[in-house]
């Protein structure tokens, strides 16, 4: 198994990956219950239009987040 | 990460950087898990979940029997949520809420972006990094071949 500096360096990595990992997580909990209205309305072009929306806002957050990172860690 | 963690721990910059690699899969991975429960396909959900969980835990094993090494489990972690999100896309095609061609441009178009990014990093490294403390920004603002 790995050593418990290789513990530690993960439990450091995942500190940061946590900090960023929230803002979806709240954000995907938030437009649950739209999302579930539109569903339950039968309405399934609102549903995917809506889907499509926030799908973009969180591709393009997870590209953001990865090139910030990958830009701003020192090699 | 040394100016924050410590010189002991400078080697968590790379391996930060391998876990981030799940970020680009990560939001959208929870969004579609959300579009799922809303579709009332929570045993879905939970089944795409538990694969996931069994494919990372036996890429970890099978990795770390070979290579000591935490970008193993880095990697091992990242193969298993690209797993997830096609499991995920699997069942939203099937369910008409995407299309084929949908998911191929999300998986392209995010290859293609970093691929770039990552060569181009290199090139423009020295407009987009921030300069170390007690390192004179004009070393970073010089050109690479000076």
């Amino acid at each position: 198994m790995l050593s418990l500096v290789d513990v530690a360096v993960y439990e450091i990595s995942f500190r940061v990956f946590s900090v960023f990992q929230i803002l979806p997580v709240i954000v995907s909990a938030s437009v649950f219950p739209q999302l579930v209205a539109l569903y339950n309305s039968g309405d399934m072009i609102q549903f995917k239009a809506a889907y499509k929306r926030y799908s973009y806002s969180f591709w393009f957050y997870g590209l953001f987040v990865y090139t910030f990172m990958y830009s701003f860690q020192e090699r | 990460m040394p100016f924050l963690f410590g010189s002991n721990y400078a080697a968590a910059s790379a391996y930060t950087r391998e876990m981030f690699l799940t970020m680009l899969l990560f939001p959208t991975g929870v969004l579609q898990a959300t579009v799922l429960i809303a579709m009332k396909l929570e045993r879905v959900d939970m089944t795409i979940n538990i694969i996931s969980l069994i494919a990372s835990v036996a890429l970890i094993f099978a990795g770390l029997s070979f290579i000591r090494s935490l970008t193993v489990v880095n990697v091992s972690i990242f193969i298993s949520f690209l797993l997830f999100h096609i499991c995920q896309d699997y069942v939203l095609v099937k369910r008409k809420i995407l299309t084929i061609g949908n998911v191929m441009n999300f998986y392209f178009f995010t290859a293609a972006f970093v691929v770039a990014y990552v060569l181009l990093a290199s090139r423009f490294r020295s407009i987009i990094s921030l300069p170390s403390p007690g390192v004179s920004p004009s070393l970073y603002l010089a050109p690479p071949n000076e």
